[in-house]
């Protein structure tokens, strides 16, 4: 059997749900392990099968020491397992969203400080974090300062809050919002619509065109089938 | 508040016999850990000297005997700052200045990154080998 385990309940998991049923035809067991520390247990005390292999989706960020340290665990033990856990290379699955390319044009949010905000943080990522002395617009630099403790996955989760506050495009509840994998229109108010209408409406398209950005397509090219 | 890269030293060499020092900065924060006894306080206490020299001026030191630390530090500019006991001394407001003070380098003696734009070339021990002192990156 083929695993991947994530660290995420709500949105998260529903999303690796739709890329398992959209792009994988079910053949992986997605399955939550409710926080990092709970993918590091479940790694820690797993007896792996010749035919098994588990793929991680662990959320890595170098700024947070907390991170960093189960990080390093983790790699240990993707040492020991002989190419059968294989850590995938993700920030969060906010960055996915904020990094989609059609993110802007189908939410319709215009919020156009937070969409410039965005720009300048995804110019700026590099090797899992956001390299501030990259970012030259004194705005965004003012956005992020106003961060209580500073963190790469604390501006993104906030940042794609922000920007999918649209109609039903939230990825802050237990599922992925309606609009991005639901057939459209599922507006409660169809004659004041607050979004930027997909040039798909098919739910499935939508997440394939999802699926199929580039930022997504890096993370699970890693994951064979 | 503009982002600039910003080095004011990619390394500070010097000898304190019977040692050599050949410290490479990757990053424009670097956090100095390992354990106690690795030769911290030691490169602060040489820091102290070297600082006085021409060359090595733009070196600012604090520690814990620092006066007026906080707003010592936030007066800083084109700095190569170094903080000891950083995990102790630096609040949040220090933490927020070092992330957005592009015009200062930082050397950090601090084994906790929360809070702080750091890069996966930020992380680097004291290693000593054959009397060269050098920075490596902490594994």
């Amino acid at each position: 059997m083929k695993y991947l385990w994530t660290e995420d309940t709500g949105a998260g998991l529903h999303f690796w749900q739709l890329v398992n049923q959209l792009f994988f035809d079910n053949e992986l067991v997605i399955e939550s392990k409710e926080s990092n520390q709970g993918i590091l247990n479940a790694l820690s005390d797993l007896e792996i099968k010749e035919s098994d292999k588990y793929y991680i989706a662990f959320d890595y960020v170098v700024d947070n020491q907390d991170i960093r340290n189960k990080y390093r665990l983790l790699r240990s033990l993707e040492k020991k397992s002989e190419g059968k856990v294989i850590i995938l290379d993700i920030i969060c699955f906010e960055h996915l969203i904020l990094a989609f390319d059609k993110l802007v044009s189908w939410t319709g949010t215009r919020k156009a400080d937070k969409i410039k905000i965005r720009e300048d943080v995804l110019s700026a990522i590099e090797n899992h974090r956001i390299n501030l002395s990259k970012i030259n617009s004194k705005k965004t630099l003012q956005y992020i300062a106003g961060f209580k403790r500073y963190s790469t996955e604390r501006v993104m989760k906030s940042l794609a809050g922000e920007l999918t506050e649209n109609e039903k495009w939230s990825v802050r509840g237990s599922l992925m919002g309606e609009c991005w994998y639901k057939d459209c229109c599922v507006s409660d108010h169809l004659y004041n619509l607050r979004c930027g209408k997909p040039e798909v409406e098919h739910g499935s398209e939508k997440m394939r065109m999802l699926i199929w950005s580039e930022e997504i397509q890096k993370i699970i090219k890693e994951v064979i089938v | 508040m503009k982002g600039e890269k910003w080095m004011i030293y990619k390394n500070i060499t010097f000898k304190a016999d019977p040692f050599s020092y050949d410290l490479v900065f990757d990053d424009r924060i670097t956090l100095v850990g390992g354990d106690s006894g690795t030769g911290k306080t030691v490169l602060y206490e040489i820091l102290e000297d070297l600082r006085l020299t021409n060359e090595y001026k733009a070196i600012k030191l604090f520690n814990y005997k620092s006066d007026e630390f906080l707003e010592a530090m936030k007066r800083c500019r084109n700095n190569f700052i170094v903080i000891d006991n950083a995990d102790i001394l630096i609040n949040d407001d220090i933490r927020t200045f070092i992330n957005f003070e592009f015009s200062n380098q930082y050397m950090l003696f601090l084994r906790n990154c929360d809070g702080l734009n750091v890069s996966d070339k930020s992380f680097k021990v004291l290693k000593l080998d054959n009397n060269r002192i050098t920075l490596e990156e902490e594994l």
